[in-house]
């Protein structure tokens, strides 16, 4: 442990051999392949899941190309209000593969490349109206995809959708990039920024949002950049890079979805207060009377405003417990895999994402036991570990925390107003690069045999989850 | 690495397309409390045999496993024997059909046969042996006479092969992303991600020597 900063300094053997130098340069080129290797890797996985998912069966993946199209056309959704019109070449796309066959999972849905339905014409008008549900959407991920979309070639509006999807499993290998650099910044160790590198795409819905048109792994590669500014800020290196790295990953999050404002506001406020309350029990102090002051001015409000005001309060509380907690089986007699707290494992296909291709529900509770060992490993490291790891692991906790709990509360107070826009489930993928980093800075302080049983065995349950979607989503659509 | 990596380029899309290879149709369907459950169902072999996962089912009163199989109405010449089991496997009960025993729907070529549970919420699975291969079925539990379903699932066989394994994985996508594009570029990212990991561990040890 480095004593000026706290941290786990990485390995820096003095050079005074020339084998030393040897071995170091050989190491080095060996993590760089890795590295590249576990890239493309990523990228590839984006394409398989690319081929899996039908098309226009990402979630809201009509919508989100929609968008595309309008700013190919000269048209910026978020001024078309009203009347949402699909294109001409939209809309022959849909009937020409079976969409809405496979939407609904029909037995009739096509079992081969020619099905029943009838042939996409090319060159058919792409002037619409509106994207749909994306109309209050910003516009980075789609100004990044027009390039792909005027690509030469492309006749169809499923053609076109395709090259676009290439697009989110390019952003799957920046992600891996950013990640591998977070968690290298974190806790100085080559192999465990590696193992975060393989880990942060393996969860099925990053899977799935590395393969279809749909700005989710563009916000988390932006919140993985501004984590990484955030850790070199706690660190010490305050230089322009840094604050170029917070700025700039913080404005791609915010014009990436409308969800990004509140990642930038979580992973601020945690990466600067919680190192700061950590660090001092004045400013620790004054956090806790703050948050006892809110917590007592809501109680009022919650007993002042009587029925008006609890029942939607219960109604939170209930609907958070349903959704993150397990309705076991044992007690209802439910399947386990009707709850919605899988979402960490959730293949996602179809509509929202929720309309799920389900894996066996064994696999929902490795999943789940695999955060929950991984959690107790957290704890066990932190025990042996430096301040500074203690920081980052806290902060990305509470940076997850809050994330998650505006998005339910955005959630419900959109369900009591209507119908309800579900915001939770896979809006997370956004944190899941903060976890990994959390994560793997507190396992960094496990013993070594341990340390690799930790994220090895964490790799191997995510790769067989990773597969197992896989598995699930083309076994739902194939056969 | 290498051989690792190799290994796992291949097992895993020859795995999946073993498995597409040899499917048969899974049907999902809805129980009487709309949660939906998977009944997994294997292939129907040669000869005429199946195993069927089914349930959970709810209690039902004088609760039968019901099967609906396709027979030929002009040749109803088979006989089948229906086992439904428990979750560990054991068979509760052993109802056998000979060709007198059921009658054909003539309009759809299918019969019912009906085989009486002690236990519904018990039954987790139906072992179907028949002196014919099956080419659709569906298993439900009722005790309702009119046919309505109160859960259960279907089957229906279609083509096996490598040949129609690959169409299927090709069903309506774009040209350049159908099934080769699928299990290669599978395939490729299992394979270089088990290289990365194994060269980057390599090169960790090789330090720490």
């Amino acid at each position: 442990v480095d004593p000026a900063t706290g941290f786990l300094g990485a390995a820096a053997p003095r050079q005074t051999t020339l084998m030393r130098v040897v071995q170091r340069s050989a190491g080095r080129t060996a993590l760089l392949v890795g590295l590249a290797l576990v890239t493309a890797s990523a990228v590839l996985r984006g394409v398989a899941w690319a081929a899996a998912v039908p098309a226009w069966h990402g979630p809201d993946e009509t919508a989100h190309y929609a968008y595309v199209e309008r700013l190919a056309n000269g048209g910026f959704p978020p001024h078309d209000r009203g009347h949402p019109m699909l294109s001409p070449a939209v809309s022959a796309a849909l009937s020409a593969t079976s969409a809405e066959a496979f939407g609904l999972a029909d037995p009739d849905r096509p079992r081969g490349p020619a099905g029943a339905a009838p042939r996409e014409p090319p060159g058919l008008s792409q002037r619409g109206h509106g994207a749909l549900g994306a109309n209050n959407y910003p516009p980075a991920y789609y100004a990044l995809a027009l390039p792909l979309y005027v690509m030469p070639g492309l006749e169809t509006a499923t053609t076109r959708l395709f090259a676009l999807r290439l697009l989110s499993a390019a952003l799957a290998g920046a992600l891996v990039l950013a990640t591998f650099a977070l968690v290298r910044e974190a806790t100085g160790r080559d192999g465990l920024a590696l193992a975060g590198a393989a880990l942060v795409t393996l969860p099925p819905m990053m899977g799935q949002a590395s393969g279809i048109v749909n700005p989710d792994v563009l916000l988390a590669l932006a919140a993985a950049g501004m984590a990484w500014g955030l850790v070199r800020r706690l660190r010490g290196e305050n230089g322009a890079w840094t604050f170029a790295l917070i700025a700039g990953s913080a404005l791609v999050a915010a014009a990436a979805k409308p969800a990004g404002g509140v990642v930038v506001a979580a992973l601020g406020a945690s990466f600067l207060l919680i190192p700061a309350a950590l660090g001092s029990r004045r400013v620790a102090a004054v956090l806790t009377a703050a948050a006892a002051a809110a917590g007592i001015v809501l109680t009022g409000l919650a007993l002042a405003g009587g029925e008006r005001v609890q029942a939607p309060l219960a109604f939170s509380a209930r609907y958070l417990w349903d959704f993150y907690l397990p309705r076991f089986p044992s007690l209802t007699g439910e399947p386990a895999a009707s709850r919605a707290w899988i979402v960490w494992v959730e293949s996602g296909i179809g509509s929202f994402g929720w309309q799920s291709a389900w894996l066996p529900p064994w696999a929902y509770w490795l999943g789940l036991a695999s955060v929950g060992a991984a959690v107790v490993a957290s704890v066990a490291g932190l025990r042996r570990s430096g301040p500074g790891a203690v920081a980052i692991a806290a902060a990305s906790a509470a940076a997850i925390v809050l994330y998650a709990a505006a998005l339910h509360l955005a959630e419900v107070e959109s369900l009591l107003r209507g119908p309800g826009q579900l915001l939770q489930g896979r809006y997370l993928t956004a944190i899941v690069p903060v976890a990994v980093c959390g994560f793997l800075a507190s396992a960094a302080g496990l013993p070594p045999r341990l340390r690799v049983l930790t994220v090895g065995g964490a790799l191997a349950i995510w790769g067989l989850l990773s597969l197992l979607a896989f598995d699930a989503v083309v076994t739902h659509v194939s056969w | 690495v290498a051989l690792l990596a190799v290994a796992a380029l291949v097992a895993v899309p020859s795995l999946l397309l073993a498995r597409a290879a040899r499917a048969d149709v899974v049907r999902e369907a809805a129980s009487v409390q709309d949660e939906t459950f998977r009944v997994i169902l294997s292939r129907a072999g040669a000869t005429g045999r199946m195993e069927l996962r089914a349930g959970p089912y709810p209690q039902v009163e004088d609760g039968r496993v019901f099967l609906q199989v396709m027979v030929s109405a002009n040749r109803p010449r088979a006989s089948f024997l229906l086992e439904p089991r428990d979750a560990h496997g054991r068979a509760i009960r052993r109802c056998s059909f000979e060709p007198g025993d059921y009658r054909v729907e003539r309009q759809t070529q299918t019969t019912v046969l009906a085989c009486p549970v002690p236990d519904s919420t018990a039954v987790r699975g139906l072992v179907v042996e028949a002196a014919t291969p099956i080419a659709a079925a569906a298993v439900h539990v009722s005790r309702r006479d009119d046919g309505r379903y109160e859960g259960g699932g279907l089957l229906e066989g279609q083509a096996r092969g490598v040949g129609p394994a690959l169409d299927r994985l090709s069903a309506d996508r774009s040209r350049l992303f159908r099934a080769p594009t699928l299990l290669l570029s599978l395939g490729l990212s299992t394979g270089l991600l088990v290289a990365g990991l194994a060269l980057a561990i390599g090169a960790d040890h090789r330090r720490a020597d």
